[in-house]
């Protein structure tokens, strides 16, 4: 099980690294749980991240120094905090500038006038 | 409301039934199973209930290999770290000079009659740190699982042919002029294994320090 929405998983599956860096871009650290609930409230519950999809994408950017941890220990158990890293800084903003593009293209496509209909 | 320990331990031990044995796998997702389960007692279900009805949604399945893709990322950062330990260690003037006093003990070995004594010693010098951090660790493995262990068998096993030799040599098998290159080897084989192994507990350090910090 992965990223699903109410409508197609598959447009969103390549997005998910976008959509963490994004998020963590925005604040300065975040855990697993609070990262599926924080795009569920601003997707109004459109978009579920689940964990089979969250955890392993993080630890991939992590691995690839994308994101640094920190433990902490909050109510009894020790909770994972990401944050962005330098290289994590950067990674964002050309994610975000190379999902800007696609979405500008995918509009030139689809639009009524100009696109493919 | 938040849950007690007894009640986190009853979801890291449904994991460990579940055969995730990594510590820093375990205590990720503990802490993602406590936040839905708190979720859903907000309701006032209870703990059994909610952690139930958390258990039917939660995609379990995908842990095992995470577990594994986790491993293969220690072992890959264990060896690099290894690398640079073992640079900085064999320049260190200690190293050199303990070194230095190793071969020349063997020099002297060869030399002397009295070579079972000598090499008796020098097995001592050399295996027991050795033996007490294999037995440390092997004290703490079940706190991260049989990963540790498994990624730092190839060189724990450099070690065997050097301890076959050894007794041969006693044995005046070896007793010629290939004996000093023969033992030269075998020293080489040491600083290896006593600086993975140290680098190995002190990776089993830290886990267990974290690992206290909520079941101790």
């Amino acid at each position: 099980m992965y990223i699903y929405t109410m409508s197609n998983s598959k447009l969103y599956k390549g997005s998910l690294a976008t959509i963490i860096l994004k998020l963590l871009s925005q604040q300065d650290k975040m855990y697993g749980y609070e990262i599926t609930q924080k795009v569920k409230g601003l997707t109004k519950g459109e978009l579920n991240i689940t964990e089979g999809a969250l955890y392993p994408a993080l630890h991939k950017l992590e691995a690839e120094g994308v994101l640094e941890v920190e433990v902490m220990r909050v109510d009894n158990r020790l909770r994972k905090y990401y944050k962005l890293t330098e290289k994590g800084e950067k990674e964002t903003v050309s994610k975000l500038a190379e999902l800007e593009e696609y979405i500008k293209n995918m509009q030139v496509l689809f639009n009524p006038k100009f696109g493919l209909e | 409301m938040k849950l007690s320990k007894e009640q986190l331990q009853v979801i890291d031990q449904h994991l460990k039934d579940r055969k995730v044995e990594s510590w820093d796998v375990r205590y990720e997702i503990v802490d993602h199973i406590a936040c839905l389960v708190e979720s859903k007692m907000e309701d006032g279900s209870g703990f059994n209930s909610a952690f139930t009805k958390v258990k039917m949604t939660f995609t379990f399945r995908y842990l095992l290999k995470m577990q594994q893709d986790k491993r293969k990322a220690l072992s890959k950062l264990l060896r690099v770290k290894f690398v640079s330990d073992f640079k900085g260690s064999i320049i260190e003037a200690s190293f050199l000079l303990k070194m230095g006093l190793l071969f020349l003990l063997a020099i002297l070995m060869y030399k002397y009659a009295s070579v079972d004594v000598l090499l008796g010693m020098l097995l001592v010098i050399l295996y027991s740190p050795t033996f007490f951090q294999a037995k440390g660790m092997i004290k703490n493995y079940k706190l991260y699982g049989k990963s540790m262990l498994v990624s730092s068998a190839w060189v724990q096993l450099l070690s065997i042919p050097s301890m076959i030799m050894c007794p041969f040599y006693i044995s005046d098998v070896l007793k010629d002029k290939y004996a000093v290159v023969i033992l030269a080897l075998i020293l080489c084989f040491v600083p290896i294994m006593l600086v993975w192994n140290s680098l190995l507990l002190k990776e089993m350090k830290k886990l267990k320090e974290q690992y206290f910090l909520i079941y101790e």
